[in-house]
């Protein structure tokens, strides 16, 4: 049974906007999956409707093997979900969050009381036990939400941008208790900014774009097609007719950007440096993928 | 969950959104208990006899207040904290989580009705008569003012709009009906009117039982029907009418 299964799945704002245009996904059972798109794609709603958060306005969702709409008491038995831009609340300590959290769910309290302990230690805040969460930094606000979430016995969780705001060192921390998560047979579907999220933690890379499922698939497959082996960002000092003939060619934010073999970023680095003009080289990645696919989609006028 | 995991998941969240805020800062007990206190000094200052109309409108508007200012804490959940979503996605149901913020206000207004307890028995106003009315018209209270307060927060979006909801609303249902004063002072034709708040037909039985007043026939029972009557419909519109999920 897949974990997140939907047939069409469409949401229209009372405004008229459309953030999900018939979207049909299926998640399989103990994966990450993540959802990239730009700001506005629909990644949220797609996962507040999954969430039973929202009602869509056509199509079907199953979650667990039930519906959203019709058997939202049962998916929230087995769902858990930590919202975009949640904060915890001020007036309580990061204990009572924890511990208030899984009794609230209907955890026994001496399992509750063990999980929030553990998880205390998990996301690194044992120090900070019965200090408020208004007290907190940013970062460890964050990663006490999470910890929230992640000591639940939720079958799925739902992340919407979990490490936002989050340093280096907590990001990877995050990256490996999602990774626990997975090994135990648990589901996550995970909403993200960062390609490099994305590529380090999905199973599967779902893009969307205008509320719809502009492209799917392993990270790694996603960034075979982009079809070069290389990226050239070049800032000023050629036209784009130039660039074209060393490959693909892009105008993105004022740089102009060039996907190519090595042979070919060589080539292209040996004339920019010719000239004088700054250059930077890197292997493909999945952002280049996103960049190209959302670049097709929105304005070929911009692909030089 | 069943219902016993839902009624002990009501009895947490109303210890960490009552007795945990409580205890942190009882301070905040004066934010609800000055407009009572002050009405109790004022009325004591004109006449002596008007101090028991304002110990039983100071019971009545402490849990009307604290039960709407549920709206508050529900719009702090949702739309500051966001942390509802979370409350949604989970087992716990929109009833327990009603239940719940209902109880962390009841909880919340138990230090202001225990200083209007003290105040009324030193004043000899709580007879063993009054006693009981008292207990069921409060209960009554606070469930219609949680309910109210829970189903209008679910229509606000923007987090300011709440907190002079909340002041405008608790003064409208504790000042327009004969809270603060006798409802003898009311025209008799006028007096059903009152019936149409809760703290109105509440205010009516209370002064009836402490024999401040004498109600016309029938008016007592019609009280007790309209109070029960707006308790349980608002309390049905809080659980149908709002919107837990959002379309």
């Amino acid at each position: 049974m897949n974990a997140v299964e939907t047939l069409n799945l469409s949401k229209r704002y009372g405004s008229g906007v459309t953030a999900l245009d018939r979207v049909s996904l299926r998640v399989p059972r103990g994966r990450i999956v993540g959802l990239l798109g730009r700001n506005g794609a629909g990644k949220t709603t797609l996962v507040r409707i999954l969430a039973t958060q929202l009602r869509p306005t056509s199509g079907r969702a199953r979650v667990l093997g039930h519906d959203v709409v019709e058997e939202a008491g049962k998916v929230r038995e087995r769902i858990a979900c930590l919202p975009q831009e949640a904060e915890p609340v001020g007036f309580l300590s990061v204990w009572e969050h924890l511990y208030g959290y899984l009794l609230l769910r209907g955890m026994g309290s001496r399992e509750a009381r063990e999980r929030a302990g553990e998880m205390l230690q998990v996301v690194g805040l044992e120090d900070r036990r019965e200090t408020l969460a208004s007290e907190l930094s940013g970062g460890m606000q964050r990663k006490l939400l999470l910890g929230m979430v992640l000591a639940t016995d939720a079958e799925l969780l739902f992340l919407d941008e979990p490490t936002t705001g989050l340093d280096l060192v907590s990001r990877g921390e995050v990256w490996r208790l999602l990774r626990e998560f997975r090994r135990e047979g648990r589901t996550i579907l995970l909403t993200t900014q960062s390609m490099e999220e994305a590529e380090a933690l999905s199973d599967e890379v779902l893009l969307l774009h205008r509320g719809r499922i502009l492209a799917r698939g392993r990270a790694e497959e996603l960034i075979r097609r982009v079809g070069a082996e290389f990226r050239v960002e070049v800032e000023g000092g050629f036209k784009p007719e130039e660039l074209s003939r060393h490959g693909r060619c892009l105008r993105v934010s004022g740089s102009l950007l060039v996907y190519t073999d090595r042979e070919g970023a060589e080539k292209l680095a040996r004339r920019a440096i010719r000239r004088g003009i700054h250059v930077r080289s890197r292997p493909v990645n999945l952002e280049d993928f996103f960049l190209l696919q959302v670049e097709g989609e929105d304005g070929p006028a911009r692909a030089a | 969950m069943g219902l016993r995991g839902q009624l002990r998941a009501s009895l947490v969240l109303g210890w960490l959104n009552g007795v945990i805020p409580i205890r942190r800062t009882p301070f905040w007990v004066l934010s609800y208990l000055m407009f009572p206190l002050s009405l109790l000094f004022l009325l004591r200052l004109y006449s002596e006899g008007l101090l028991d109309f304002a110990l039983l409108g100071g019971f009545l508007t402490v849990l009307a207040y604290t039960g709407i200012e549920v709206l508050g804490d529900v719009v702090y959940f949702k739309t500051i904290c966001k942390v509802q979503d979370m409350f949604v996605a989970s087992p716990l149901s929109p009833s327990a989580y009603l239940f719940g913020l209902s109880l962390s206000s009841l909880f919340y207004s138990l230090p202001g009705l225990l200083v209007l307890v003290a105040a009324s028995l030193l004043r000899g106003l709580l007879s063993p008569q009054l006693v009981p009315t008292l207990v069921a018209v409060l209960l009554l209270i606070w469930l219609s003012f949680t309910a109210l307060g829970f189903t209008l927060s679910t229509f606000i979006r923007e987090p300011r709009h709440a907190w002079p909801l909340v002041g405008i609303l608790s003064i409208l249902f504790s000042v327009l009906p004969p809270v603060y004063y006798s409802a003898s002072l009311l025209p008799r034709r006028l007096l059903p009117l009152s019936l149409l708040l809760p703290t109105g037909a509440g205010a009516l039985l209370l002064q009836e039982r402490a024999g401040l007043v004498g109600l016309p026939e029938g008016m007592g029972e019609l009280a007790w029907a309209s109070l029960v009557a707006e308790a349980l419909l608002l309390w049905m519109l809080a659980r149908h009418g709002s919107r837990w999920r959002e379309d």
